[in-house]
């Protein structure tokens, strides 16, 4: 090397206040990296946190007090608990058309099995225990029945499909009226028959059986909605077909995220998701419609891993459990005849459910501001199966399809 | 629509102030430090590493080590802070070099004819950093420990694991190249 000073020399003092751009996001992952190091107590406890939270839910779960057996969990077609009428709901019409075996002269099964359940007859009031063909028999004979024949199935034809007189059960004490379950059978030709109606609405058997235009039945469910039965849709002589389709709206939810190492974290919030089922019955001209819906609330616990991040925008992946629960089922029955409405009701009703479920997503997140981001997440879930208390299998998205795609948009709180 | 960051400069605040706040636990102190010599860490960094995405995580490590150990670090004065952040910058620079396999001397290359330069001409910093990033990694990390770290030969001959004479062959090579490279850039500008 030369003696005399070197150019290169003169470096140093040239790159003294030299400075270039830091790399984009290095502020954000020093962050995650310091809060990983100085709070991984706090992860512990967080974790500890969660799973007393947990516990607390199970416990919840487990040790919850049983359900009033006056109150039924209702989904389509299953038994609600109603005031004043002993009308009967409709068993779901496709049960009933694939199960109910026909009768040679056509006239429907009151129950899929064939054979009707006496327990089933309900008369509210305390007159004497009569038969449906009793009571048709009664509403024929009466002069003051408002709606006669119009062209419509004979009077006696209920009695043929009849449970008889000798195997009904003696009428309920009126004080116990309220109390009295509300079933609407299903033919076989899947159509509705009212059966075991009280004294106001034996007229609207004996309507029923008139195939005429009649006077809508009206039932009060639990919680004080009302349900309108439109006995004139029936047509038990016509197959019947039910078309089933079950729907899932996007998620939305609101979280925290806490932060434990550079790129894993831990999520915890809430999410919101709507289950929409419709059941469309055709039996020949009538048409049978019913739109359930649920609103469930889920509580996720996800591990996330940031795979990417650029500027505020960050790619990433987040797998684990979710708790969903849901206390209502909103219900909305029409019928038409002929392309026309005919009736429609709507029934709010008591329908505990929760589920558990596994997920795993991709995630676009977005902080917008310091600790606060928006992000959108399509991923997989696998909902597992359960009974409610009544024994019955909840019917919707979730039952008909365990394991399903699903989109989540949300907010995000950062934590570190 | 992407976030800004709002913690404002505080150019005015000594290292002893600097180093008061972020002990305290105040995280805008945290942040003052970071803005403060993000820019120069970077600086140093990219003459090492000249990968992007390399630096960010190279500086990543060192914040976080600079925040997990400035409790014990012993202020000896107004620029020791700097000078502590910018040895653990060139440690995990050199380390990632030499886990990566990033360390090759090999005196294979063509001979470069030495050019001789008196003084540095008039050119843009920026430029001459450049021209120090596209320097064979070998050469420049060689060229970065004795130029800009004033280490001797035999120091860079230990630290790198290489023979004293292979140390001085690759600055010579080195210095060539940057001083031709140097010389092009003037003629082109003139």
């Amino acid at each position: 090397m030369s003696s005399k000073k070197d150019w290169t020399e003169g470096l140093p003092e040239l790159f003294e206040g030299y400075t270039e751009s830091e790399p984009a996001g290095l502020w954000r992952a020093v962050r995650a990296g310091v809060g990983a190091g100085r709070r991984r107590v706090a992860a512990w406890w967080y974790g500890g946190a969660l799973l007393a939270a947990a516990a607390v839910v199970a416990l919840v779960i487990l040790f919850r007090p049983a359900a009033d057996p006056s109150v039924v969990n209702v989904g389509a077609g299953e038994l609600v608990a109603q005031e004043g009428i002993g009308a009967d709901i409709v068993s779901p019409a496709e049960e009933v058309a694939l199960e109910a075996p026909a009768r040679q002269d056509g006239s429907p099964s009151f129950r899929p099995s064939g054979e009707p359940d006496p327990s089933s007859a309900m008369v509210p009031d305390t007159r004497e225990p009569q038969s449906v063909s009793g009571e048709a028999k009664t509403a024929e004979q009466t002069p003051e029945a408002p709606n006669s024949v119009s062209g419509g199935e004979k009077a006696s034809e209920p009695r043929q499909a009849t449970v008889p007189l000798q195997s009904r059960q003696p009428r309920e004490p009126r004080e116990r009226r309220e109390r009295q379950p509300i079933r609407i059978m299903a033919g076989v030709s899947g159509g509705l028959m009212a059966q075991n109606v009280s004294q106001s609405g034996q007229q609207a058997a004996h309507v029923a059986s008139m195939m005429g235009s009649a006077p809508a039945i009206q039932t009060k469910s639990i919680t004080g909605g009302t349900t309108t039965f439109d006995p004139s849709i029936i047509n038990r002589n016509k197959p019947g077909t039910t078309e089933c389709n079950h729907r899932q709206s996007a998620r939305f939810a609101a979280g925290i995220k806490v932060n434990f190492l550079p790129h894993w974290g831990v999520e915890n919030g809430i999410v919101g998701t709507t289950l929409n089922s419709s059941w469309e019955t055709i039996s020949g001209n009538s048409v049978k419609n019913v739109e359930q819906e649920m609103h469930y609330l889920g509580i996720p616990l996800y591990l996330h891993f940031n795979a990417l991040d650029w500027n505020g925008l960050s790619l990433y992946l987040a797998a684990g459990p979710m708790y969903e629960f849901t206390n209502e089922t909103s219900e909305i029955y029409s019928t038409r005849l002929n392309g026309k409405l005919l009736s429609s009701a709507t029934d709010n009703h008591l329908q505990k459910d929760h589920r558990w479920s596994v997920n795993a997503a991709a995630g676009l997140q977005l902080e917008f501001m310091e600790n606060n981001a928006i992000y959108i997440q399509p991923g997989l879930s696998y909902h597992f199966r359960r009974r409610n208390v009544a024994g019955l299998d909840i019917q919707n998205y979730y039952t008909a399809r365990p394991a399903s795609f699903n989109l989540t948009i949300g907010y995000r709180l950062l934590l570190f | 629509m992407l976030k800004r960051s709002s913690v404002s400069r505080q150019e005015s605040l000594s290292e002893a102030e600097l180093l008061r706040l972020v002990r305290s636990g105040d995280s805008s102190g945290m942040r003052a430090l970071y803005e403060r010599y993000v820019g120069y860490l970077t600086a140093v960094c990219s003459r090492y590493v000249p990968d992007r995405a390399v630096v960010k995580d190279i500086l990543q490590e060192v914040f976080v080590k600079v925040f997990g150990k400035i409790e014990d670090f012993e202020f000896r004065g107004e620029g020791s802070l700097k000078a502590w952040m910018h040895r653990i910058v060139v440690n995990d620079s050199l380390k990632f070099l030499r886990d990566n396999g990033r360390m090759k001397y090999v005196d294979d290359l063509p001979d470069v004819e030495d050019e001789p330069m008196e003084g540095l001409p008039d050119v843009p910093v920026a430029v001459v950093a450049e021209m120090i990033k596209a320097l064979p990694d070998g050469y420049r990390t060689v060229f970065n420990l004795f130029v800009f770290e004033k280490k001797s030969h035999r120091e860079i001959a230990e630290l790198l694991g290489i023979k004293e004479d292979s140390s001085a062959s690759q600055f010579f090579r080195a210095r060539a190249m940057l001083a031709k490279n140097i010389k092009r850039y003037v003629k082109e500008n003139e």
